[in-house]
């Protein structure tokens, strides 16, 4: 129960957080690709990796990685907003920065994902 | 970028912006409130951050800064968006090795649930401040995630389950982007079928003018 709301208070943490660096990243910015949610996206993917195998390999408490991974690290990144914006993309007719969002999102996330995982290894 | 014109939109080509964050200053400026006409005064921007007057113009010093509110309510909903989250993973536990249903789940419906919403908020619902920080920014945005699809890929590689691995990852794309698709088809068939009804109206209430005057 406690450990339900502390989850939920860590997405509006990590939402807040995404939005205001999201917000700063885009702001004046004339490029149609959308910086703020790929930097947003591979950051946080690397944190929930290296929060995976600190707890698989160092012992992090479960609890700690409930809060952070699931609460702060999954309400940080987001799916839907990388799904809009890769397809709105398409639509507008600039399908190479559509196809350069999704390779670079993935190609960029899982190897954030792969060096926090790496890291927790040493 | 380009304009927009009636039969854009009625195309479904309308162009909705490409960051479903915008601020909603630039939302309220894009979208006027007393015009509910049809035609080109209805078109939206391609770019949230096109310097339109501002209806919330805030002095200098604070004008780069979100107000507190719409961070508040950006909170609320990606509390009740981490929350669900958290319980369906619960619900639907994903066993090391097997496919992550859950979050597969939730990505697709998530992407369903922000596209309809922007087509909502910016051209069915009358403008309002807080509706799209509240379920997009904050719920869908902390609803959906990124980084447990991307951890969950690795670890499934790692554990040699190599076809899992490429199904989550090729079927998340594109269920995501098919479900995306959805969401803002949907939604313009209601824009459409709702211009259509007024145009109907519009169209009848001329008829009667005319037959009034004969």
């Amino acid at each position: 129960m406690i450990l339900a709301l502390l989850v939920g208070l860590g997405a509006a943490f990590g939402a807040i957080s995404r939005y205001l660096l999201d917000q700063a990243v885009t702001r004046n910015r004339a490029s149609a690709f959308p910086a703020g949610t790929w930097i947003i996206n591979i950051t946080g993917s690397f944190v929930l990796g290296l929060l995976t195998g600190l707890a698989a390999h160092h012992g992090l408490s479960p609890q700690v990685g409930t809060v952070v991974g699931t609460g702060v690290c999954g309400g940080y990144t987001t799916f839907s907003t990388f799904s809009y914006e890769s397809l709105r993309l398409t639509e507008d007719g600039t399908g190479l920065v559509a196809v350069g969002n999704v390779v670079g999102s993935l190609a960029a996330g899982l190897g954030a994902a792969a060096l926090g995982l790496g890291i927790a290894l040493l | 970028m380009h304009d927009s014109d009636t039969e854009q939109v009625v195309d479904g080509k309308d162009p909705l912006p490409l960051d479903p964050d915008l601020d909603p200053a630039a939302d309220q400026a894009a979208h006027p409130q007393p015009k509910r006409a049809p035609g080109p005064a209805e078109h939206l921007p391609i770019d949230p951050d096109a310097p339109a007057e501002q209806p919330f113009a805030r002095s200098p010093r604070t004008r780069n800064l979100p107000p507190w509110r719409v961070l508040a309510v950006i909170a609320v909903g990606a509390f009740f968006g981490g929350l669900a989250r958290y319980e369906l993973g619960l619900a639907f536990p994903a066993h090391r090795g097997a496919f992550p249903a859950a979050t597969f789940a939730i990505n697709v419906s998530g992407s369903f649930i922000l596209a309809l919403l922007i087509v909502f908020v910016l051209e069915v619902w009358p403008p309002t401040t807080y509706i799209r920080p509240l379920i997009g920014v904050g719920f869908c945005g902390a609803y959906t995630t990124f980084s447990t699809w991307m951890v969950g890929v690795d670890q499934l590689i790692s554990d040699g389950k190599t076809a899992t691995a490429l199904w989550y990852l090729a079927g998340s794309l594109i269920a995501g982007l098919g479900a995306t698709s959805l969401g803002l088809t949907s939604g313009r068939a209601v824009v459409a079928h709702r211009r259509r009804t007024r145009e109907t109206l519009t169209f009848e209430s001329l008829e009667t003018v005319e037959e009034g005057q004969a």
